[in-house]
């Protein structure tokens, strides 16, 4: 290594505190970076894992069609597909919902359509283990005519089952009791899935109970020559027709991905901004060292380096740091995304098993890392370069000159008139990072400026608390404007942060309220873990108090997006009775969006076959009402007219919606929920308990509206967590820029230091003087950054809308504002800390003949 | 004498600063011309010029009139390039606080204008010749903060040397040494052009010091105000008269 890449290298080590420092905020903003980069992998890559694991040694599922019913007869498509050449091994899997009798309260619903997480009994040909996709931990499988049951032995351990015992299961079938003969290994296979939520018998068995010999939910076929499996499958094709589908297990989770792509999109710009905290934390680091390194660069000016040269050697540093940041990033990443894939697991509804950096994802967030640090370089290492070899002899800070702070408020404004206007669709979110930029360099100019009168507003609540060193700390607050005002620029970006993004999220959690409010309306909102009969509505009407039983079907549908794949996109489908939003005696209202319907002709476009979209869906395919959309049934994709645009936040907002009475031409089956009003006058509680002893078969699991509205506000809740652990990291990062500005202005400031010490200032009050220029720091952040945050929560919310398609009206975070204000002076004592800390160890007499050695 | 025997030549010079409306003359017409192998002090008062000429000679800073040259080469009209690389490859800088870089060893500060110059195979054999004539050959990888004052005086004089410079200018180079250091320091010049044929010229107010030159210059109010030659009898006398004045 040259000797400018070594000097380097020591010049990072000489502050090791500070180098680190730097290094963490560059390396929290590629962690940031990488992990959203990689959110919808990890989701992806948890749900084709529990795929898998489900199908065993089965290469490719044969299931129905869009149009076909849940369950098909295997013959004789058992023995067509099983003559196939290539074809090694055809298995038949039944596969149904139930609940053993004496469970405890049902697991959290999925939100992902078509996910279903209530108990599973999968029936299978349990005569051949070998091809079962399950470990048999204890005990023996369940043959034929045994009636008996293999179920995951962590789920019988929480419900206290052994081998041998007897259990009762209400099934589609009825209520039956069946025999536990074995334990299943919950760590492998099927029983690993559906959060070991799983039972296994034979077949024949659970064909009996539910009453559908001969029949089945899906096929798995073992192929002879695992490469020639995409042959294989296209023949199968064209022997099961239309009717069916052939796709590799893992395919089949592909829905998620109009919630993903919202979810990593919003999370994508707050982990750009991260980076740039952690750029701006790299910046103030560079200007620092530059200035107290000014005589050393011009030496080298003097004895042997042209500005160039100067320039490279100080970029050489920003490049170090750049790479010792990327290893902190990359690791940071890994844990970063642990924890947002397990909070992304909790708030969809799926199992968390696996976790994925894609290569390509870690090379991008570590190049963008580098970026910024060279970024965030430059301008230090230009003035590097411009030292003159005159400044050889002393070692000044600039004074900050009028001009700068003119340019400082300047640009300001500009931010704030960024902040002001009304962006389209998603240009909010690219202006929001501008106007961030803007802001936090206008403030790191003008600060010199704006320091003076704002800390003598300060300066006697300071003296109060700390005493005479409070006052000394607010001078120095001023003395060292230049370096503070980037770190108060960079606790404005912070505070403008998370009130921006506060509002954003209050806006969301209001529209969802709203939405409750008005469209999911009703007293008891009704599922159960087994099928709805055919007459539940009727049966549930004739119960003592029950007004109206409405029933609601959500699966997924294809939707044939226009240039899209030929297979179509998954997007939800949420089936409803028109009656319910019929605008004379209905009891449920969608809020449509200007000139995209209304009530009346909402409720008869339901009834006649037309279809209502969610306003993401017109964000994003450009559809209106009026419009046609293809949508996958029974016979086909179809078109169906657009009746009006609504808004819904089902499935991450690409919704469809539907009337009931099309169920058949969406797979058939019967409706998932039950909307139920009662009678005026009666108790919801008590109607509840009425319908429970009505209908002891079906374990029903019954919400009061109240608590229904109260868990769709967690889930919404719980999608906000990662935004919630960004913004956290966001905090840290402007913290930890305030906790590195004051460590480097006691470099510069150790001799008055030294001074003050050997004149009688304590250690105490040096403490106290440190600290209370942190808390000016923060303080002064906060106040301005709360201006900026209020400005950037409607810049922010218009920017989420465009890129959800919600219908978002920006709330003023006034909450968050007075938190900013009054956590700020809390977050200033605590980056205090440890500069603090260190300025008072520093020895008088070591500190003042430092200054005047100059080596 | 003809220009071309001349290691560094000053004609003419003048500098001026303005300081808000004030207008500060630094140099007045100062003209120096220095021959190889001579040793020249420049002695003065505070604000007689003194550090602006060595200024201007060390090519650091650009005179308002009148011309430097170095080794014969003109310097006017140079860019800063190209004026780094002169200072780098033909003149040498010793200052009175040193000025190490102290991330770097005293072998590596001693080298390093020679690494930039991309001439680090015949520096190493330089190195070797300086460390012993220097007496710093078992202190060549200790950091600055391990080393005497003295010795890194002494470190210094090796960096300016190493790339075998037409001149080397020395700006108080004993201002932060004890006496008995300083005199060391001093030897050392001294002997080196004597016995090595270097050219210093060193600003100094220290008449001790200044009598271990060849010649003195002395400046007042940015003008020549005189000079003597050191083996001249009444030198000293000459000295004390001028600081009188």
């Amino acid at each position: 290594m040259s000797t400018l890449g070594r000097l380097a290298l020591r010049n990072l080590l000489r502050h090791p505190w500070r180098s680190a420092a730097t290094a963490l905020g560059i390396g929290l903003g590629i962690a940031a970076v990488l992990t959203t980069l990689s959110v919808g992998a990890n989701v992806e890559a948890n749900l084709r894992s529990a795929l898998q694991a489900a199908a065993g040694k089965a290469d490719l599922l044969l299931t129905p069609g869009a149009g076909g019913r849940a369950v098909f007869d295997e013959q004789p498509l058992l023995d067509e597909l099983a003559g196939e050449p290539g074809v090694k091994a055809v298995l038949p899997v039944l596969q149904t919902r139930a609940e053993p009798k004496r469970s405890v309260k049902p697991v959290e619903k999925s939100v992902i359509p078509g996910i279903d997480t209530g108990f599973q009994i999968q029936g299978r040909l349990t005569q051949f283990p070998d091809d079962l996709p399950a470990k048999l931990a204890e005990g023996k499988l369940p043959q034929a005519g045994s009636m008996g049951i293999a179920v995951a032995d962590g789920f019988a351990r929480s419900r206290g089952m052994h081998v041998g015992d007897e259990v009762e299961f209400t099934t589609n079938g009825g209520l039956v009791t069946l025999l536990v003969t074995g334990l299943l290994d919950d760590a492998v296979g099927v029983a690993s899935t559906n959060g070991g939520r799983v039972g296994v018998m034979a077949l024949a068995d659970l064909q009996a109970i539910l009453k559908l010999p001969g029949r089945v939910s899906n096929l798995e076929i073992q192929v002879r020559d695992v490469d020639e499996v995409q042959a294989v499958a296209q023949r199968l094709r064209e022997v099961a027709g239309t009717d069916y589908a052939i796709t590799l297990p893992a395919v089949s989770g592909d829905f998620t991905f109009g919630i993903v792509q919202t979810l990593q999109s919003g999370l994508s710009i707050l982990a750009a901004t991260l980076l740039a905290l952690g750029a701006f934390l790299a910046y103030n680091t560079f200007m620092a060292s530059v200035v107290e390194r000014s005589r050393e660069y011009a030496l080298l000016r003097t004895i042997c380096m042209t500005r160039s040269g100067v320039m490279r050697l100080a970029l050489y540093e920003a490049l170090a740091l750049a790479a010792f940041g990327v290893i902190l990033g990359v690791l940071l990443g890994i844990v970063l995304s642990y924890v947002m894939t397990y909070l992304n697991a909790a708030s969809l509804g799926y199992e968390f098993r696996t976790l994925v950096l894609p290569t390509q994802n870690v090379i991008v967030a570590s190049v963008l890392g580098v970026a910024a640090a060279l970024v965030a370089g430059i301008i230090p290492a230009r003035n590097a370069g411009r030292t003159s070899p005159m400044a050889s002899l002393q070692t000044t800070e600039r004074p900050a000159s009028r001009k700068q702070a003119w340019l400082g408020l300047a640009l300001v404004v500009l931010g704030a008139g960024l902040a002001l206007l009304p962006w389209p669709g998603t240009a909010a979110l690219y202006a929001t990072t501008l106007a961030l930029g803007l802001f936090f360099v206008g403030v790191a100019l003008s600060a010199p400026y704006l320091l003076p009168p704002v800390t003598a507003v300060l300066r006697r609540p300071l003296e109060r608390v700390f005493g005479p060193p409070g006052k000394l700390g607010a001078a120095f607050a001023v003395r060292n404007a230049g370096r503070n005002g980037v770190a108060i620029g960079t606790v404005v970006v912070g505070t403008g942060l998370v009130m921006g993004v506060g509002s954003m999220v209050g806006s969301t959690n209001h529209a969802i309220e709203s939405w409750v409010e008005t469209t999911v309306v009703g007293d008891l909102f009704i599922t159960s873990p087994v099928n709805f009969p055919d007459d539940f509505a009727e049966k549930a009407e004739a119960v003592e108090g029950v007004d109206v039983a409405s029933g609601v079907k959500i699966t997924a549908v294809r939707f044939l997006q226009p240039g899209g794949d030929t297979r179509g996109r998954a997007v939800a489908l949420v089936l409803v009775d028109p009656e319910r939003f019929n605008p004379q005696g209905g009891f449920g209202r969608f809020q449509y969006l200007p000139g995209q319907g209304n009530d009346q002709l909402g409720y008869e476009a339901l009834k006649s076959g037309e279809v209502l979209v969610a306003n993401t869906m017109r964000d994003r395919y450009g559809i209106k009402q009026g419009d046609t959309i293809d949508l996958r049934t029974s016979d086909g994709f179809k078109a169906f007219r657009v009746g009006g645009v609504v808004v819904d936040f089902t499935g991450g907002g690409e919704t469809v919606v539907a009337g009931i009475q099309n169920i058949e031409e969406f797979g058939g089956g019967n409706p998932v929920l039950y909307v139920v009003t009662i009678d005026k006058g009666q108790s919801q509680a008590a109607v509840r308990d009425r319908m429970l002893a009505a209908f002891p078969e079906l374990a029903l699991d019954i919400s009061l509206n109240a608590d229904y509205r109260r868990y769709i506000l967690e889930v919404t809740s719980q999608a906000f967590a990662t935004t919630r652990v960004l913004l956290f990291i966001a905090v840290l990062v402007a913290a930890m820029g305030v906790a590195n500005t004051l460590g480097m202005n006691l470099v510069s400031r150790g001799h008055e230091i030294a001074v003050l010490r050997t004149i009688g200032l304590t250690r105490g009050g040096v403490r106290a003087l440190v600290t209370a220029e942190g808390i000016i720091v923060t303080v002064v952040g906060a106040i301005i950054g709360v201006g900026f945050g209020l400005l950037l929560a409607r810049i922010i919310t218009n920017g989420a809308a465009a890129l959800t398609g919600f219908v978002l009206e920006p709330l003023v975070p006034w909450s968050l504002a007075l938190l900013a204000l009054l956590a700020s002076p809390v977050i200033g004592l605590l980056a205090a800390l440890l500069p603090a800390r260190r300025a008072a160890k520093m020895s008088p007499t070591r500190a003042l003949a430092s200054w005047s050695e100059h080596v | 004498m003809s220009e071309s025997h001349f290691a560094l030549a000053a004609h003419e010079l003048h500098k001026a600063y303005h300081l808000g409306d004030e207008v500060i003359t630094a140099l007045d017409g100062v003209t120096l011309e220095v021959v190889e192998r001579e040793f020249v002090a420049v002695m003065g008062p505070s604000g007689s010029g003194k550090s602006t000429l060595l200024h201007m000679l060390g090519l650091l800073d650009q005179p308002d009139a009148g011309t430097v040259e170095v080794a014969g080469r003109p310097t006017s009209g140079l860019n800063d390039d190209e004026l780094t690389g002169l200072r780098r490859d033909r003149l040498g800088f010793l200052f009175q606080s040193f000025e190490l870089i102290p991330n770097l060893s005293a072998r590596e500060n001693i080298l390093l204008p020679s690494e930039v110059a991309g001439r680090l195979g015949p520096a190493r054999e330089r190195l070797k010749e300086l460390a012993a004539q220097l007496s710093i050959g078992d202190r060549l990888d200790h950091r600055p903060r391990q080393l005497s004052g003295g010795q890194r005086q002494r470190v210094a004089l090796a960096r300016a040397l190493i790339n075998d410079p037409a001149v080397v200018l020395a700006d108080e180079p004993t201002g932060n040494l004890d006496t008995k250091t300083g005199s060391e320091v001093l030897g050392l010049l001294r002997h080196g052009v004597d016995a090595s044929g270097w050219t210093v010229v060193m600003v100094t107010h220290d008449p001790a010091a200044a009598l271990v030159a060849d010649r003195i210059v002395f400046l007042r109010d940015g003008r020549v105000a005189g000079e003597t030659r050191t083996e001249d009898a009444d030198s000293r006398q000459v000295i004390d008269t001028f600081l009188a004045s």
